[in-house]
This record gives structure tokens, C-alpha cells and sequence, in this order.
């Protein structure tokens, strides 16, 4: 890639660009948060007594809302296990 | 009547996330190096990233609030702040102004001004935005600490603070980088909690067939049921009180266009990918969301009018309609998705705050003290400087929020003047990147007069001396004489003017060979995999947005 390059500006380099994502990998982290907010609010839901439940117009919200949860996190965590970073696929630019 | 009893299960749900934010902050700080790590997150990050972070930094609390007050007001012509007002947008910066962008190598909009145009627009752009970034931060701080002190009890002052806190430790620490991962966060935190509210919301009143009955039973009328039904020139019935014409040009093009073409702080995350393909990908893929956002904002506004007594009519002792989903949280949701829903509320105040911070500090450092203040200093100065710059932006954003306290109406003159602002420059801009003869004095004397122009408008609207119908449409007029203004005297002035130096033009302008011999055109990047062409996945976003505004006619 050879673009133009404003003098007297610094450039970052490839090696410190790529620091903040070889720190972490933020899938992980959806995964984990999206995972932990989804058990607490399976078992949640699990216990919700008649109360909660016409609160929320009858619908199990807790439980369900749980288990969306998880299956996201269970998305982001596959993703990030399936394709870790690093052998990203070469894309071609101009 | 708004209060909450949040348990502590709830409570632990809140504290979790601000312990995930700000860890993402501390363990940031380790990847930042250089000032170009801090305020550009060295440029690497893939599209999906940028692309949600883009979504998200536009996702802040006032307009989810906003936009489902709008839902209760106006009904599902709301869907205009979508569907016209957002995606056509999107698409235009994804394909055609990002690869001019990404090319130039600017590390901020008024630093391509400053290339294109050079210094007076460059610093009326720079100083303009960062005064506006910092209002808005402190509107933001502002509206979180009403809605905390309606739903908590905690005071005001207690709740701006605590939140400011909060956003100046992820972003002093890991600076743009974690302020974008923290985004990507907030935008889950945040679908989390709207999801679940839209769906009791609808079950609570019987389903969508009952909710579409009441709607129509209730004062909003059938039209509140659709978008553009009750548009027509000079018989405008539609709640939302502006004809297709203004809809289309005023809110679709003029305004729209200066928001998503130019704002740095939505650019600044598609400046931030890792190559070009992925910038351009990075309005693209965040158009998805935008799209859909409508169903979880508008729904709780249409199901708070009709489902709580007097809403929206303060006069006879019922709620505001910033109410609805606030009012909705406590009435539906119980503990466990309550402490879900009310971080998301937090998470969508600090994507705010945060979007806005993590922008000034980008602005201030390279295009303010770089160039003009302090020139020639080593990267670790500006590095400093820009951790400086957060934290100042954060004292003067809690500022203007205690006095956004003392003086709202001040507050809603200001970013109304901030809106004559950001209308003529997606003129400035089109005109500087296509037309080779867009001459130094010609940008800035049309990004000038348009924006007197656009101040005008709303002076003699303000004043009564004319009348456009209703605030909307007022916006919409004065937003479009700001651009044909710019566009008019951008013309004259490069005409009557000397033509720009070709070093000027070089690389950045549409045929104009840059340095390297490179010359910028629209071609698009080469991709092997479908979901990773940029024209693909802007016309499948625009094909979604015909279908639904032929659905929701």
C-alpha cells in the first residue's frame, strides 16, 4: 500500500497498530459478558415466581431474555475460537 | 411515579459492566505507545468493530430518549430518522467519501479541510467542533443525571460526576482504543436491555393488532401508523408535521448528509480500520442496526402513549413524553432484565459522552496544538497533551452540565446553533473533493455564509417573522438554505478566485494524481468474499430501506 504520507506527521508502524487487538480480542470479551448477564438471568428466570411474571405481561422475560444472551456470547465465543487473530484472510487494496 | 426498586441483583449487574468498561480501559493503556495509539487507535481495527463502534457512538442516551419521545409525539414517521435520515447517508459516505478520507491519510475532518483548503477553514471547522463536542458531552451529562435522579434518587450532581469519572478513567487511560471497544460493548449492553422492553412492551398491550387499534383510537390517529401517509405539499396531516419534500431534501439529504458525511466523531471510528476496504465497510456494516434501531425505540414510545394515562400531556399532571422508556422499565420489566435494561441506559450515556471526548481530544491535539500552538514538540508531548485534553474536556463537560441544570433552554438554542453548523459543510466538502477549481477562499467563504445563512433562518423563525409549520420543518429549511448557500457562494468565490496550488489538490481530489502517482477515484476495493464488497452490502442496506418505507407507508 503506498499512500501519501504528510510530513512531519508520525505514522503509526505495524507493530504498534496492531498492539491494542494482540492485547486482547474483544469477542472474548462480548462472549464473557454477554455469557455471565445470561446465566444470571436463566437462573433468574428460573425462580420467577407468579409476581415477575404478570409484571412483564405474562411473558418469561427473565429466561428468555437469558437465553438470548448466551446464545450470543456462545456466537462471539465460537467466532473468536474458530478464527483466532492472526490468520485473518489477506485482503486486496488498492 | 418513574422511581425504580432496583434489588441488588440488579445493582450487581451494573456494577459488572462498570468493571468490565473500565478494565478494557486499564488493559488498554498497555497497547498505548505513541499519541497516534491514543487518538487514532493506530489504525487497526477490523470493519466489524469500527462499524458497530459507529453505530453506537451515535447511539447516546438523548437520542435513544429522544427517538422514542418521537415515537409518542410524531408515531412511526419517526422511522425518518432511520430510514432517510441515517442509511442513504451511510451508504454514500461507505462508498463514495471514504476512500478520499482513508487515502488522504487526515487523521481528523478539519485536517482535511486544512489540506484542501488550508488554515482559516481548517481552524473555523477545528474550534467550532471541539466548542460543540464538549457542550454536547455536558448535554449528555446532563440528561443522564435527570434520568438518574428520576429513576434512583440519586442527585444530580452525584450522577454527572460519577459518570464522568467513569468515561475520563477508560479513555485517559487506553484513549480512542478502548473508547471504541468500550462502544462495541455498550451497543450489546444496550440491545439487551431495548430488546426485551420492546417485546413486553407489545405483549402488554395485547399484541401488535391491539397495539395498531389503540394507536389509531388514540390522538395520534391512523397517520401515526404510517410514514409517509399525510405528506402531501400544502395538506400535510401526518403527526410529523413536514411534507415529503422537506423529508426528503431537508432531513434525507441536507441534514443528514452534514451529519453522517462529516461529523468527526462517527468518521473517526471509520478512520480508525485497519485498511481502506474495511473504513469503507465500517458506515456499511453499521447501516444494519440503523436500520432496525427504530423497532426498539419507537415501539416503547407508541405503547407509553397509549398504555400510560395523560402521556405526554404535562398540562393535566401526566409524564413528558422523555419518559417513555424510562416509565416502561419500571412498569414491565422486573429484577434481573431491570438491572440489564438500566445498564443499557447507563452504557448509552457514556457511548455518548465517550464518543464525544474520545474525538476532542483527537481535534484539539492535532489540529489546534500541532499545527498552531505548540508546533514541533516530540510525539510524547502530544501524547501528553491528549491525555491533558481528556481530562480538561471532562471538568468543562460537567460544567456545562451543572449549567445546563440552571439554563435547559439555553442548552437546546445551543445545539439547534450547532445544527446551522453542520448543515453547509457536507457542501464544502463535496464541492472540495469533486470539483478540481474549489478554490482556499471559495470553501471558506461558502462554509461562512452558510452557516450565516442557516443562523438567519433560525433567527427570523425564532422571531416569528416567518413560519415553516413546526419545528421539524423549520430545521429542515433552515438546513437547506445553509447548503444552497454554501454551495452558491463556494461556486462565485473559487470563479472570481485564483486556482488552487495543484500540491492542494494532489491525492485528494477526485482524477487528481496524489504524490505517489496513485489517482483517487470511486474504484472500488477488490474483495474476494461477498460480505466484503463495499457496493454489495450499501445496496443491500439501501434495497432493506425501500422495502420497509413501502411497507410502513
Amino acid at each position: 500500500m503506498s499512500e501519501p504520507v504528510q510530513p512531519g506527521q508520525p505514522q503509526t508502524t505495524v507493530e504498534t497498530g496492531s498492539r491494542m487487538q494482540r492485547l486482547f480480542d474483544l469477542r472474548y470479551v462480548i462472549g464473557a459478558l454477554m455469557g455471565v448477564y445470561g446465566i444470571v438471568l436463566v437462573i433468574r428466570g428460573l425462580i420467577d415466581g407468579p409476581e415477575e411474571l404478570a409484571r412483564a405481561a405474562g411473558v418469561s422475560i427473565n429466561l428468555w431474555t437469558g437465553i438470548g444472551l448466551l446464545v450470543v456470547a456462545a456466537i462471539f465465543l465460537v467466532w473468536g475460537i474458530t478464527r483466532p487473530l492472526g490468520i485473518d484472510v489477506e485482503e486486496n487494496i488498492d | 411515579m418513574l422511581r425504580l426498586n432496583p434489588g441488588w441483583l440488579d445493582y450487581t449487574l451494573l456494577a459488572l459492566y462498570f468493571v468490565v468498561v473500565l478494565g478494557i480501559g486499564v488493559v488498554a493503556r498497555r497497547a498505548v505507545g505513541t499519541s497516534a495509539d491514543f487518538l487514532l487507535a493506530g489504525r487497526s481495527l477490523p470493519a466489524w468493530v469500527t462499524g458497530l463502534a459507529f453505530v453506537a457512538a451515535n447511539l447516546g442516551a438523548t437520542e435513544i430518549i429522544g427517538m422514542a419521545a418521537n415515537g409518542a409525539e410524531y408515531g412511526v414517521a419517526t422511522v425518518h430518522y432511520y430510514w432517510i435520515g441515517a442509511v442513504p447517508a451511510m451508504v454514500f459516505l461507505g462508498i463514495v467519501m471514504m476512500p478520499f478520507y482513508y487515502r488522504s491519510k487526515v487523521r481528523s475532518v478539519p485536517e482535511f479541510l486544512r489540506l484542501r483548503f488550508g488554515n482559516y477553514t481548517h481552524v473555523l471547522n477545528a474550534i467550532v467542533f471541539a466548542v460543540a463536542s464538549v457542550l454536547i458531552a455536558g448535554v449528555n451529562l446532563y440528561a443522564l443525571a435527570i434520568v438518574l435522579n428520576a429513576l434512583l434518587g440519586w442527585p444530580e450532581f452525584l450522577g454527572i460526576v460519577v459518570s464522568a469519572a467513569v468515561v475520563l478513567v477508560y479513555i485517559g487511560f487506553g484513549g480512542l482504543g478502548s473508547a471504541i471497544y468500550g462502544e462495541v460493548l455498550q451497543f450489546f449492553v444496550i440491545l439487551a436491555g431495548l430488546v426485551p422492553l420492546a417485546i413486553v412492551a407489545v405483549r402488554s398491550v395485547g399484541g401488535f393488532s391491539a397495539l395498531a387499534d389503540k394507536v389509531t383510537a388514540s390522538a395520534l390517529g391512523e397517520e401515526g401508523l404510517h410514514a409517509w401517509q399525510g405528506t402531501g405539499v400544502g395538506d400535510v396531516t401526518n403527526p410529523i408535521g413536514a411534507n415529503w419534500v422537506s423529508i426528503v431534501l431537508g432531513l434525507g439529504f441536507v441534514l443528514s448528509f452534514g451529519y453522517w458525511t462529516t461529523n468527526f466523531a462517527e468518521i473517526q471510528r471509520a478512520l480508525s480500520a485497519k485498511d481502506r476496504s474495511a473504513s469503507q465497510r465500517t458506515p456499511l456494516i453499521a447501516a444494519f442496526p440503523k436500520i432496525l434501531i427504530p423497532a426498539v425505540t419507537i415501539i416503547p414510545g407508541l405503547v407509553a402513549l397509549i398504555a400510560i394515562p395523560n402521556f405526554g400531556n404535562e398540562g393535566a399532571g401526566g409524564l413528558e413524553y422523555n419518559d417513555a422508556i424510562p416509565a416502561l422499565i419500571g412498569q414491565l420489566l422486573p429484577e434481573g432484565v431491570l438491572g440489564i435494561a438500566l445498564t443499557g441506559l447507563f452504557a448509552s450515556f457514556m457511548a455518548g459522552v465517550a464518543a464525544n471526548v474520545s474525538s476532542l481530544n483527537t481535534v484539539v491535539t492535532y489540529d489546534l496544538l500541532q499545527p498552531y500552538l505548540a508546533k514541533g514538540r516530540s510525539d510524547r508531548y502530544y501524547l501528553n497533551a491528549g491525555r491533558v485534553v481528556t481530562a480538561v474536556g471532562v471538568v468543562i463537560a460537567i460544567f456545562t452540565a451543572l449549567l445546563a441544570a440552571d439554563f435547559n433552554n439555553i442548552m437546546t438554542y445551543l445545539q439547534s446553533l450547532f445544527g446551522i453548523f453542520n448543515a453547509p459543510i457536507f457542501a464544502t466538502f463535496i464541492l472540495g473533493m469533486f470539483w478540481k477549481r474549489t478554490s482556499g477562499w471559495g470553501g471558506f467563504a461558502g462554509l461562512l455564509t452558510g452557516v450565516l445563512a442557516g443562523a438567519l433562518v433560525f433567527i427570523l423563525a425564532e422571531a416569528g417573522a416567518v413560519d415553516f409549520g413546526s419545528g421539524i420543518a423549520t430545521s429542515f429549511y433552515q438546513a437547506g438554505a445553509a447548503f444552497l448557500v454554501d454551495v452558491v457562494v463556494t461556486v462565485v468565490v473559487s470563479l472570481a478566485t485564483a486556482k488552487p496550488e495543484p500540491e492542494r489538490l494532489a491525492g485528494i481530489v477526485y482524477g487528481v494524481p496524489g504524490a505517489d502517482g496513485v489517482v483517487p477515484t470511486l474504484r472500488q476495493p477488490k474483495e474476494r468474499v461477498w460480505y466484503r464488497k463495499p457496493v454489495l452490502l450499501g445496496g443491500l442496506a439501501l434495497a432493506l430501506t425501500v422495502v420497509l418505507n413501502i411497507v410502513f407507508a
